[in-house]
């Protein structure tokens, strides 16, 4: 079974509680996606069948590593979808991926979280990897993660056009909604 | 925090260079929140010369806001650009105050 993410179109006053998986409307401060959220798991992404529910953008997602973290009750989901600029190299590519797998260690806000590279083979997309976390609230994304030297001073040379050595390109989508309950656990 | 750039040219270049930079890219770093602190050069070479340059933001959250803007400003990616048609290196580290 694929895991997959989707931005959804949504139509005024549309609810998700009819779809499969988890749904979320983003939350403000979304960036580059659409306005909501779907994770979902099968053999492919099904049509949401939701009256004003539209699929705008989808991956299909192959897991390079994650981690579970026990965690009850609600949670802030976020999703970076980025793009590896093409003629990375393989080795420069891994050590991105390593090194971006790291930001949990730093940054103890950080739940349950999954990189993976994008399956291209199910579904064409214009992106190359997908970086997910959970969060207990909100202020874990937008205070402990985005103030973490490791992120700032870090990770972040490799998506900072101003870097030479950087490999994302600037286009991202940085998208989050609220869970009921688990999405990556 | 600062952010230190550091770039290697040809000792015929850098010193043009460094006067471009105050005059084309320090102004629009500036209206992104960077404050030039002060620069350097050295010979590191016969012929080459490294430029250091370091400019300072207040904290974080002028960080990223400085992010943001840069990234959306097409003469930032053009000032790069010309750097990289003359420099023989270049680096650029963002610091946290020790």
């Amino acid at each position: 079974m694929t895991r997959w993410v989707a931005q959804l179109s949504l139509d005024t006053g549309v609810t998700l509680e009819g779809l499969p998986g988890t749904a979320g409307r983003h939350l403000p401060g979304s960036v580059g996606g659409g306005d909501a959220t779907w994770d979902m798991v099968g053999a492919r992404l099904p049509d949401p069948g939701v009256r004003g529910v539209r699929v705008v953008d989808a991956v299909a997602l192959a897991l390079l590593c994650s981690a579970r973290v026990s965690l009850d009750g609600a949670r802030v989901k976020r999703t970076l979808l980025l793009r590896v600029r093409t003629g990375t190299p393989p080795e420069v590519q891994e050590q991105f991926e390593s090194e971006l797998a790291a930001l949990p260690r730093h940054v103890a806000a950080i739940r349950s979280w999954a990189l993976s590279r994008v399956d291209h083979s199910l579904a064409p997309s214009r992106w190359t990897h997908v970086w997910e976390q959970e969060y207990e609230s909100v202020d874990g994304l937008r205070g402990d993660y985005m103030r973490s030297p490791y992120h700032w001073a870090g990770i972040d040379r490799w998506f900072d056009g101003e870097v030479p050595r950087s490999i994302v390109e600037p286009e991202i989508a940085h998208v989050f909604y609220t869970a009921a309950g688990p999405v990556l656990s | 925090m600062s952010i230190v750039d550091r770039v290697t040219l040809g000792s015929d270049d850098a010193l043009p260079w460094l006067d471009r930079l105050r005059a084309s890219y320090a102004p629009g770093a500036a209206r992104r929140g960077m404050r030039l602190a002060g620069s350097w050069w050295s010979y590191v070479g016969p012929d080459a010369v490294e430029v250091t340059v370091r400019w300072e933001l207040p904290d974080v959250a002028a960080f990223w806001a400085m992010r943001r803007a840069a990234a959306e400003d097409e003469s930032v990616r053009s000032w790069w650009a010309m750097t990289d048609a003359v420099a023989i290196t270049r680096e650029r580290n963002v610091c946290a105050t020790a």
